[in-house]
């Protein structure tokens, strides 16, 4: 999961380093929609801006923890 | 009388009503006139700057910049100069009278209903015509202005807009994100939020739609205005009457349908379809610089030709119908492709360039790339983004598709043959 999503968002946003500790800083606003909607579209989630949090955005590793969570509260 | 002039009589009205909110810091009127006279103090005593002198600041998005530029009319400043984009891929600095703020800020003042006890949100960058303009109708009247810096917090913006009489400015890209991840929160905020207005790029009619089934107590304009022409006129769409264009299309609209003409506006169509505008509140003129550091003043006259085309309605309504120049809209921040040409030409392998605008859901368009490469070379994505970023400074600027091309379409003349490339685009501001 967590290869498919670092090619999705590299795809989408080329400017930002996707290895980064500190992704939070490097997204504007349509950094971080594009992240939502694009993981939200993939994986069938419902994310909102309550889910855009600094910790959640943290890294990619925070994303598939997050995506992770969304998945499991849906079963 | 002067627009500072207007600002004091507020002050000594409302001394101890919130003036600017920014980050949790707040000041009432009484705390930001007095903080903008010691401003004032400390330009004049440490900086040197006097009446007549052009002072260039830069902007930052807190209250010490709203502090500044209050200061700097205390000091007697007779006009702002804001830049825009210009159509060369060289920025344009654009000189705006005291008298055309004050016919800007009376504008909004009427067409929107700004007042006493409102709070006004603002999202975008203040050195932008949008979110600087409405500085001034707020302080003229007595309202609250909140400053968000951008919209990467949407939370911090629901925060913002909950207090009743609240109202903000958002450019439609920031509307369609709000619908699409956070249309329920929205629905909480039917009561406390005013008015929105929202302008600087085409909005679907779809949007509006939405808009106006979740906000249904909320005023709604779309509004034509740019740094050049001023605030010109307004779309009222939360009016069913006005709904779509005119209230017949259902399609997404790809012109902005705006109404309304502003009391200090006048428009016309020229000959080739463009739009001209006339009035108090179009820019002074546009301020060039020579070769030899002197700044002169380029006279707008009595009537500005807009890169806007557009037409009447049978109603008499103002309709856009797209642009006359290349510049790309990206979710309404203005963009020349020569400015991206030019950084991109330098990066290694790259034989010829051209930066066309590319239909995107969420901003409505984004610049993209197209290249030539010299023999043997390859184009690696990542890194022609991250020097464009060095080069171009600002993240919206840098394409975010990129293309390998066998050619780059000239025209006869040897130019670029941008209207070659804008068949997917085509129509859009």
């Amino acid at each position: 999961m967590k290869e498919r999503i670092r090619i999705l968002l590299e795809d989408q946003l080329p400017l930002v380093d996707f290895d980064s500790d500190a992704l939070y800083q490097e997204l504007d606003s349509l950094g971080v929609t594009t992240i939502l909607m694009t993981l939200s579209d993939e994986y069938h989630i419902e994310l909102d801006s309550r889910d855009a949090t600094p910790k959640n955005l943290r890294s990619l590793d925070s994303l598939v923890a997050l995506v992770e969570r969304k998945l499991a509260d849906k079963e | 009388m002067k627009w500072i002039e207007c600002v004091s009589q507020v002050v000594e009205r409302f001394p101890d009503d919130l003036a600017v909110i920014c980050h949790g810091e707040t000041m009432t009127y009484a705390q930001l006139w007095k903080a903008a006279e010691k401003e004032a103090f400390r330009l004049r005593e440490e900086e040197h700057v006097q009446e007549g002198q052009y002072y260039f600041q830069t902007c930052t998005q807190d209250i010490a910049f709203v502090v500044r530029f209050l200061a700097l009319h205390l000091l007697g400043a007779q006009s702002d100069i804001l830049y825009t984009t210009g159509s060369t891929g060289k920025p344009k600095a654009v000189l705006l009278s005291d008298k055309g703020i004050v016919a800007n800020a009376e504008n909004l003042i009427e067409a929107h209903g700004y007042h006493y006890g409102l709070v006004f949100v603002v999202c975008g960058p203040l050195d932008h015509f949008g979110p600087w303009s409405k500085m001034l109708p707020v302080f003229m009247t007595g309202a609250t202005l909140h400053i968000l810096d951008g919209l990467k917090d949407m939370e911090e913006l629901f925060a913002a807009l909950r207090p009743a009489h609240s109202a903000t400015f958002l450019v439609p890209s920031a509307i369609r994100m709000l619908l699409q991840l956070n249309s329920e929160r929205l629905v909480s905020l039917a009561e406390s939020i005013e008015f929105i207005e929202t302008g600087a790029a085409p909005m679907a009619s779809s949007d509006m739609e939405r808009l106006r089934e979740i906000l249904p107590h909320t005023r709604l304009y779309n509004t034509y205005a740019s740094t050049e022409t001023g605030i010109v006129c307004t779309y009222p769409f939360h009016l069913p009457s006005t709904a779509g264009v005119g209230g017949e299309s259902p399609e997404p609209i790809q012109q902005g349908c705006v109404g309304t003409m502003m009391k200090h506006a006048k428009v016309s169509i020229g000959a080739e379809g463009n739009i001209c505008v006339s009035g108090p509140m179009l820019m002074a003129g546009y301020l060039n610089e020579d070769d030899e550091g002197k700044w002169e003043l380029e006279p707008v006259g009595e009537l500005f030709e807009s890169a806007d085309l557009g037409h009447f309605d049978c109603k008499g309504r103002l309709i856009l119908i797209g642009r006359s120049n290349d510049i790309i809209n990206v979710g309404g921040l203005k963009l020349s492709p020569i400015e991206v040409e030019d950084a991109a030409a330098g990066f290694p392998g790259i034989e010829d360039c051209i930066c066309i605008p590319e239909p995107h859901p969420m901003m409505g368009q984004v610049p993209k790339l197209l290249v030539t490469l010299h023999e043997g070379s390859t184009l690696n994505k990542r890194e022609i983004a991250r020097y464009l970023k060095e080069k171009l400074i600002e993240t919206w600027k840098v394409p975010m598709r990129y293309e390998v091309v066998e050619e780059i379409r000239k025209m006869p003349n040897g130019k670029k043959n941008r209207r070659s490339y804008l068949t997917s685009c085509e129509g859009q501001l």
